[in-house]
């Protein structure tokens, strides 16, 4: 325990993870302080399913930066893939599903049912929309500065549901791409939003621009891969060893208090934990200014849940091919109510849902006989007036009963359900976060203090990039300060 | 006869392009469908001796040195000043938003017409955008009363909602111009006078039917009754959507410019009632005469303000619309005639067209009876005084003053429609993708900011080209 580390990384999630082996790389030892028995994270197996665990944290993965993949050979470590490309299958009330894969001509006729011309555009859409998606990668992927563009500075003004009513006509349409432009809470008709969509199409998996991936044996395969990866680095990783405060000297970091009350110096420390959490609770009270600590007081209002099924048989719904996620909105202006409804602390009249059944692409994840739905609600209140125990029940019972309409029979199928509140602790998101430089999303007042978690990506999704980028910073921070 | 300028359209922005255009020595013609000129600037009878303005009783403010250089104060247009009192930020803002495009609209000649104008330098006030309304007014007050108050007097009418990223740029276009002493109408007479003085032939009661085009340059217009003037230059001061959309055929525009323009969005949202009164109401404590000079908002709370819009966004009539009274004439006694009295009611977050269909004598009776409860809120008994009455919702503001949806705001003030956006990234300000054409009116980048602002920029883009021998 005299052991002297260069930097510490609080969290093992997947973000604390990379950014730790990342860390030990560039040739400092590190240590990774985790509060729970293991590391993981919202990516480790803790959620009790019926017999089975599930991962709390995301579903699909759909933004993991492909350097980290390479550059931690996260593949060799066991980082595999179920499913590379899942389609996004739009679930109808009024229609057929509308089903958008990859194969654009297939995608468009199953548009055209319900809209000759919304086909045809589509085709152009994505186009169009990839092709400046790649253009902005620079701005999502890099550290630095990039030009800006006008077409960037158009979007940055655009809501979502403007850019949606402009480029299609019929709401399956509208609505299937509403369900995206609500990541991290924000509204559907909030200027700015349909920056998301460039966002997501910029993304890159399994070597597939914009694809939807579900890696083998779960999402605990990617934070075993990562702790795989930090260990051959020589990171120190310490469970059960939650983190009471930070260690200031100055305005500069000096290393951590663990609840336990041992101190562990350091110069650099990396938080995997969200603003807000990082400078309240961990910070002494001074360190930030007063108008920063007000800004960060302001809760999220707005945010998703989790609920995750375990069914006797798989969902009707499943057999939709290609196989895909399943997306639940019916209009894009109930969508924007819904968000008003959230706001407003109420639990929305008409919810929105994404839905994966990942045992269908890799079977070994549950006993045989068994499956899991994995269902992702949004918009939702983040501390509603009820508070959430007795919403859950009513939010629950909504969600079933919208499931059981387009897989009749799921109701009586269930063997194990569970539900996970939306994050309090998450900081509010915005459209500028989209655009500010990297650094400023991982700086912090704090001297050495640096945030590498979920908090500093563009868009809050499992990304790992924030990570990569979180220790270049933090490494050339600390050069700068020997030199 | 070929004249140098036609303009379409003669409300405030058309006259005062004119007025511009023909003190300068060029020959100008106006087109308007109406039977007289001044668009929303008219002040009507109503009711037997009741005059109102019927669209707005206040305009947004004209600038100074517009004002001054059309000579309004001679010719009677006398502004009462602004009654209301808001956080003074926008006002600060909304000057050099105008001075900024009065100056493209001189200096951009230079640039080759078709090329792309695309937003370089961010517009003063930009920042708003990605601001929301509640946000810029809590800096300002805390208690939930008074801010949906303030939100009510900034929206005056309009429809958002304030804690949307994008919602703080309403604040650019609050009405605070004041009231015209004689109404609107005398304003507009004003500026009729000052474009005419000029030597600007107005032509009333022809409605503009198509803009003609040669050698894909405009020529001229052709009106109802098919007859055509022959132009070097078209302002239109219709809305975009009107003028993009009826005066061309589909075919001859590009595609894409079609399509652009296709996605503009209209927000209808408000609805008028002239009410005629044969007394005064009787004052209530806390009502001096200072207080009956500016609107009065029915007492409404952020609650009222949220569900009256989710309301509107299902298409459906609020059952308690954000409602701002106005004794108009207790600030210009020529309205009503001696002893009596006239109330304009203006009703925020009404529909254009209710869901279950089009407004029917029966629910217009009950929006007449939802505007004259929250009289009573505030004047008991008045009900008892009214003389006559004459409702006005979105679809009939379309039909009388010609704007696409009855929306007076010419496209909703979103973030994607406003400043170095409006009307869009690649054709803002005046000048339009299609060369010899001009936009002014409300759907232009100064249209929901300043009254006659947008008039001028297109008469001095259309000199400035004309100095640069674009037109021929």
């Amino acid at each position: 325990m005299s052991d002297t580390f260069d930097a510490l990384v609080i969290g093992a999630g997947p973000n604390g993870l990379a950014a730790a082996a990342y860390l030990a790389q560039a040739g400092l030892r590190v240590a990774v302080l985790e509060a729970e028995a293991a590391a993981g994270g919202g990516c480790a197996n803790n959620l009790a399913l019926g017999d089975l665990a599930v991962p709390v944290g995301a579903q699909t993965l759909y933004a993991l930066d492909p350097r980290v993949v390479k550059d931690l050979k996260l593949v060799r470590r066991g980082l595999k893939f179920a499913a590379r490309d899942l389609a996004q299958i739009g679930l109808r009330s009024d229609g057929k599903p509308l089903a958008l894969g990859r194969d654009a001509y297939a995608a468009a006729r199953s548009i055209a049912p319900y809209s000759q011309r919304d086909a045809e555009r589509f085709v152009v859409f994505r186009r169009e929309l990839f092709a400046f998606a790649r253009v902005m990668r620079a701005m999502w992927w890099e550290d630095g500065e990039t030009e800006s563009q006008d077409e960037l500075r158009r979007l940055a003004v655009t809501g979502a549901a403007a850019f949606l009513d402009a480029a299609f006509e019929s709401e399956a349409m509208k609505a299937i791409f509403a369900f995206d432009a609500m990541a991290g809470g924000l509204s559907p008709a909030a200027a700015g939003t349909s920056l998301l969509f460039a966002w997501r199409a910029a993304q890159e998996m399994c070597g597939l621009q914009g694809a939807v991936a579900i890696p083998r044996v779960g999402m605990a395969a990617l934070a075993e891969a990562l702790s795989a990866a930090a260990g051959a680095a020589c990171v120190e990783i310490r469970t059960n060893s939650p983190v009471a405060r930070l260690l200031l000297s100055g305005d500069a970091v000096a290393g951590v208090a663990l609840a336990s009350g041992e101190e562990i110096p350091a110069r650099l420390v990396l938080s995997n934990l969200s603003r807000r959490e990082t400078l309240l609770n961990l910070a002494p009270a001074d360190a930030t200014g007063f108008a920063t600590a007000k800004r960060l007081g302001r809760a999220p209002e707005v945010g998703e849940a989790k609920l995750v099924l375990a069914l006797k048989a798989v969902p009707g719904f499943a057999a939709i091919q290609p196989a895909g996620r399943f997306v639940i909105a019916e209009r894009l202006e109930s969508c924007i109510g819904a968000h008003g409804e959230a706001r407003a602390g109420r639990l929305p009249g008409e919810l929105a849902l994404e839905a994966v059944v990942p045992t269908m692409f890799d079977p070994s994840l549950a006993p045989p006989g068994v499956h899991i739905l994995s269902v992702l609600v949004r918009p939702l209140p983040v501390s509603p007036e009820e508070g959430w125990p007795r919403l859950a029940s009513r939010l629950i019972e909504n969600v079933l009963v919208l499931l059981e309409r387009h897989a009749p029979g799921l109701y009586a199928n269930i063997v194990g359900l569970n539900f996970v509140a939306p994050k309090p602790s998450r900081d509010p998101f915005d459209v500028s976060h989209m655009l500010a430089p990297w650094r400023a999303r991982i700086s912090t007042p704090i001297g050495g203090l640096f945030l590498c978690g979920e908090a500093a990506e563009p868009v809050p999704a499992l990304s790992c990039c924030a990570a990569r980028i979180a220790a270049a910073i933090a490494v050339a921070h600390l050069k700068g300060e020997v030199r | 006869m070929r004249y140098d300028a036609c303009i379409i359209g003669a409300g405030a922005d058309g006259l005062a392009a004119a007025a511009t255009l023909a003190a300068r020595g060029l020959k100008v013609a106006v087109v308007e469908r109406d039977s007289r000129p001044g668009g929303r600037c008219v002040t009507r009878e109503f009711h037997p001796g009741f005059r109102a303005s019927p669209y707005v009783d206040e305009l947004a403010p004209i600038p100074a040195d517009i004002f001054w250089s059309l000579d309004l104060a001679r010719r009677g247009a006398l502004l009462a000043p602004a009654s209301s009192s808001l956080p003074q930020a926008a006002d600060s803002l909304r000057c050099p938003i105008v001075e900024r495009v009065l100056a493209d609209a001189a200096t951009s000649a230079k640039r080759s017409l078709f090329a792309s104008r695309a937003p370089h330098a961010p517009w003063p006030g930009e920042e708003f955008s990605a601001r929301t309304l509640l946000e810029v007014l809590g800096e300002s007050s805390a208690a939930s009363t008074e801010r949906a108050h303030l939100l009510a007097s900034v929206l005056d009418g309009r429809v958002c909602d304030p804690a949307l990223a994008g919602s703080a740029l309403q604040l650019l276009a609050g009405t605070r111009g004041g009231m015209a002493a004689g109404g609107l109408g005398r304003l507009g007479e004003a500026l009729r006078g000052a474009a005419e003085e000029a030597g600007a032939e107005i032509t009333c009661g022809l409605e503009a039917t198509d803009i003609k085009r040669k050698a894909r340059r405009v020529a001229g217009v052709g009106l109802a009754d098919g007859s055509e003037i022959a132009a070097r230059a078209v302002i239109s001061t219709l809305d975009l959507k009107r003028t993009f959309l009826s005066l061309f055929s589909w075919s001859e525009l590009p595609r894409a410019l079609v399509d652009r323009v296709g996605a503009f969005r209209p927000v209808p949202g408000t609805a008028r009632l002239l009410v005629a009164l044969e007394a005064p109401p009787d004052p209530r404590a806390g009502m001096d005469a200072s207080t009956l000079r500016g609107p009065i908002h029915v007492a409404s709370d952020a609650v009222a303000l949220d569900d009256a819009y989710r309301a509107w966004r299902r298409s459906a009539v609020p059952e308690r619309p954000p409602t701002m009274l106005r004794l108009v004439s207790a600030v210009d006694p020529s309205l009503a005639p001696d002893g009596a009295a006239t109330l304009t009611v203006t009703l925020g977050a009404i529909p254009h067209t209710p869901f279950d269909g089009a407004w029917t004598h029966e629910k217009r009776d009950r929006l007449r009876d939802t505007a004259l409860a929250a009289v009573e809120t505030v004047w008991p008994g008045v009900a008892k005084r009214v003389l006559g009455l004459e409702l006005i919702v979105p679809p009939d503001v379309e039909h009388l003053l010609g704007v696409s949806g009855g929306d007076l705001t010419g496209g909703e003030l979103a973030a994607d429609q406003m400043l170095g956006f409006r009307p869009f990234a690649d054709c803002r300000g005046s000048r339009t993708p299609v060369e010899g054409l001009y936009l002014a009116g409300p759907s232009s980048a100064l249209g929901p900011l300043a009254t006659c602002a947008a008039g001028v920029a297109a008469a001095r883009a259309v000199m400035a080209d004309f100095a640069a021998g674009r037109l021929k």
